[in-house]
């Protein structure tokens, strides 16, 4: 019987969606940080963190609300927040060996990242999910997967099922065959010219279609490079001929990046005004809900707060570890790093609410290179450690922006307080870099970062570069003309084209073209189903079902992936 | 005409992007800066052409005004019979009927943002924009209670939600006196816009 008279406060924000949470990221950030160093995958885990939310908070012994399943979830992604960020970076000092290595500061220097990434994003909450309307595809998954647990209807029920259902059908397909992609080029006979391959994930494909027409000019950007300029430069080159993957690894992910930042840069500085009466409309808005006594989210002064609190920690490490410096360069280079902080995060939430992909793994690598090209010039090779470190905590900052805003939305969607998640946020963002840290620690001992045992295959990356770096062999022509050419392409005036081109550039193209199939499907979904809506509709649900299915079955498969490794 | 302007651009962008991508380790500046050329030239003709379709779109952003203020009175109304009805309906049926109302007249609020902003400017546009997405929230918010079955909390929500809404109507009756562009629709205009949402009003009961 319905409780029309229930007089108990509607819960949200409490004590079991917080220990759910905690406990739930937790086990989140410790299989997804021993994946990460085993088989270079992760995953942001906000449907995982979902799913085990609702094992959790609704059964037979507790009836939690949607609100506290959407706070319980926010809280576990914000645990597994770090474990990307630093297991991608940290073991490049292992493998590096490099001397001074502190887990103590470093893991505090991450926590301060996670802090820094918080703060900084939280006032664009209402100038990206307010106005600018992004539509964050796993936010979207994630509202659904929430509110179909109460059986809002059939048809929702269903349709989440059978995308689940396909996504962990094609996840298993693409796994028993061990292929993830269909080459058309070999059937055309086109496979030195071009890449032309289909990435067999429904992720993908559903992901294009939640995102509709705001992922247009990716696909243009990666059928750019992969189309027509990868063919002209394999024809161009004289001697062996190079192959198509080669060209985007190590050609066009340089420009790809360059032309992130210089796109994001001047993007910024386009939208100062916009931003600045965003920030107006905030500020009267806290005014007149203090005035009601009912603040809506973070009072600037807490914000602020959090700011200065990330800030003092990332400070304290750099002093730690670089004694040797002045205080005046020692700030310097602490602001240098805020400043890319905060920048790198606003293009990566925008990136993730455009597309639901992020360049997180080259935004590091780029902050990296950036930071060890500095730390040359001194010849204490602690610097080398000090600048992985703080990439580490960069890191760490932008998946805290991305993973906030994606919370965010699904949020939005089902109407919780923004106040209480970014509260959530900040309560579970602690826990993750100690957890890391000592994964970290653990695993080193026992079987030695780097080896075959333990692989890190993105910290080798990471190691490799740094190396590079030493031996003179940086490419920053191309990531001088990749920002050039972003910045032209924003001084456009058309939202995100510089970042959604440059982000072409940078991914393989079979995702590309996966994703275009499934945004050529939203303008046939858009064309043949006139409704004005796209979040409740049929195919929605099923897109939403495909990614949370593919996402779930591809944790699953990595985990048995683990104990076939083991 | 942008078509003509996002051809150059990308022309331009492949062209330098080429140039960029003939060496792992150099480039051909004298193509980058060609490419890089043709592409300024694409974004001349993208502002040129903005500039035009702006002043065309212009002449009928008054009009989408009007629409906008109707979809919001006819929002209050659907939200003021929901809260009349409130006690007597199931709540799984306030939580459809707020589920039809965010798709059906709510979602289609977005299309009118170009028009506040070219009329009354960001500030305005902000303001706007932010009080609907509030709204759309409290509703999202009410709905979410009714389908966990917390009475109270979807009241609540749906009254907040009806007061935000309204003072979409009030600031836009301020914007209309204190701002020209808002004056600029004639007397004929300005009766026809109050004689439309009597009718919408009148069909909606």
């Amino acid at each position: 019987m319905q409780d029309k008279f229930n007089l108990r406060p509607y819960p949200e924000l409490t004590l079991p969606a917080i220990i759910c949470g905690l406990c739930v990221g937790s086990a989140i950030a410790l299989s997804m940080g021993y994946a990460s160093v085993l088989i270079g995958f992760s995953s942001q885990g906000a449907e995982l963190g979902a799913i085990l939310s609702v094992a959790f908070l609704r059964n037979r012994f507790y009836q939690g609300s949607m609100l506290e399943l959407n706070i319980s979830q926010t809280i576990a992604s914000a645990v597994n927040g770090a474990s990307a960020g630093m297991m991608f970076t940290l073991p490049a000092m292992y493998i590096l060996q490099t001397p001074h290595i502190q887990m103590l500061p470093i893991t505090f220097a991450c926590i301060a990242g996670a802090i820094l990434g918080i703060g900084f994003i939280a006032p664009l909450r209402k100038h990206m999910i307010d106005l600018e309307k992004l539509p964050f595809p796993s936010g979207i998954a994630v509202a659904t997967l929430i509110q179909t647990t109460k059986n809002v209807n059939f048809i929702q029920f269903s349709g989440l099922g059978i995308g689940m259902a396909a996504g962990v059908g094609v996840k298993c397909l693409s796994w028993y065959f061990a292929t993830n992609q269909l080459s058309l080029s070999a059937l055309l006979g086109l496979d030195h010219m071009v890449d032309l391959s289909v990435q067999v994930s429904l992720l993908a494909l559903a992901t294009g279609f939640l995102a509709g027409k705001g992922g247009v000019f990716f696909v243009i950007g990666g059928s750019i490079a992969s189309l027509v300029i990868t063919p002209l430069v394999i024809s161009s080159q004289a001697g062996e001929p190079l192959l198509p993957a080669f060209v985007r690894d190590h050609y066009f992910r340089h420009l790809g990046i360059g032309m992130l930042i210089g796109g994001a840069a001047i993007g910024i500085i386009g939208a100062l005004p916009f931003l600045a009466s965003t920030l107006r409309t905030m500020h009267k808005e806290a005014r007149d809900s203090k005035s009601s006594g009912n603040l809506e989210e973070l009072a600037p002064r807490t914000i602020l707060g959090c700011i200065l609190l990330g800030s003092g920690i990332l400070f304290l490490m750099m002093h730690r570890f670089l004694p040797m410096l002045s205080l005046s360069i020692t700030i310097a280079y602490v602001v240098l790093s805020l400043a890319w902080i905060w920048m790198a995060s606003i293009v990566l939430a925008e990136c993730l609410g455009r597309t639901n992909w992020t360049p997180l793994s080259g935004m590091t690598l780029l902050v990296i290179t950036v930071l060890c090209l500095v730390a040359q010039t001194s010849a204490d090779p602690a610097m080398i450690t000090a600048a992985i470190s703080l990439g580490a905590a960069a890191s760490v900052a932008m998946a805290h922006a991305t993973d906030l805003m994606t919370d965010l939305r699904a949020g939005y969607l089902l109407g919780a307080q923004p106040k209480k998640q970014q509260m959530a946020q900040m309560l579970g963002c602690w826990l993750g870099p100690l957890l890391i840290a000592g994964l970290l620690y653990v695993l080193h001992q026992v079987y030695g970062l780097g080896t075959a045992a333990m692989p890190a295959p993105q910290a080798q990356i990471v190691a490799q570069v740094i190396e590079d770096i030493r031996m003179n062999e940086l490419p920053i022509s191309k990531y001088l003309a990749g920002a050039g050419l972003g910045a032209i392409l924003s001084a456009s005036g058309i939202g995100g084209l510089g970042i959604l081109t440059g982000l072409g550039f940078y991914f393989p193209f079979p995702i590309v073209m996966s994703y275009g199939i499934g945004t050529l499907l939203h303008f046939l979904n858009e064309k043949f189903n006139q409704h004005p809506s796209g979040n409740y509709l049929p195919a929605t649900i099923i897109a939403s079902g495909c990614i949370v299915g593919e996402s779930l079955c591809g944790i699953l498969l990595a985990i048995l992936d683990i104990t076939q490794h083991s | 005409m942008p078509h003509y302007g996002f051809i150059f651009v990308y022309i331009g962008v492949s062209w330098a992007a080429y140039a960029a991508c003939l060496h792992p380790a150099q480039m051909h500046w004298f193509h980058f800066f060609l490419g890089a050329s043709i592409a300024l030239i694409g974004i001349y003709i993208l502002h040129g052409s903005k500039k035009f379709l702006d002043s065309a779109e212009r002449i009928s952003d008054s009009q989408q005004m009007r629409d906008f203020a109707i979809q919001i009175e006819l929002i209050c109304t659907e939200l003021k019979l929901v809260e009349k009805q409130f006690a007597q309906l199931p709540l799984h049926d306030v939580a459809e009927k707020h589920h039809q109302l965010i798709e059906t007249k709510i979602f289609p609020l977005r299309d009118y943002a170009n028009a506040i902003a070219n009329l009354f400017g960001m500030t305005t546009y902000s303001d706007v924009i932010s009080m609907c997405s509030t709204g759309e929230r409290y509703l999202r918010r009410s709905l979410t209670a009714a389908l966990d079955e917390h009475s109270p909390e979807s009241h609540t929500y749906l009254l907040l939600a009806l007061k935000k809404f309204q003072r979409i109507i009030d600031y836009l009756n301020l914007i209309r006196t204190q701002n020209s562009a808002f004056l600029q629709l004639s007397f004929h205009e300005l009766s026809s816009y109050q004689r439309d949402i009597r009718l919408s009003l009148n069909r909606n009961h």
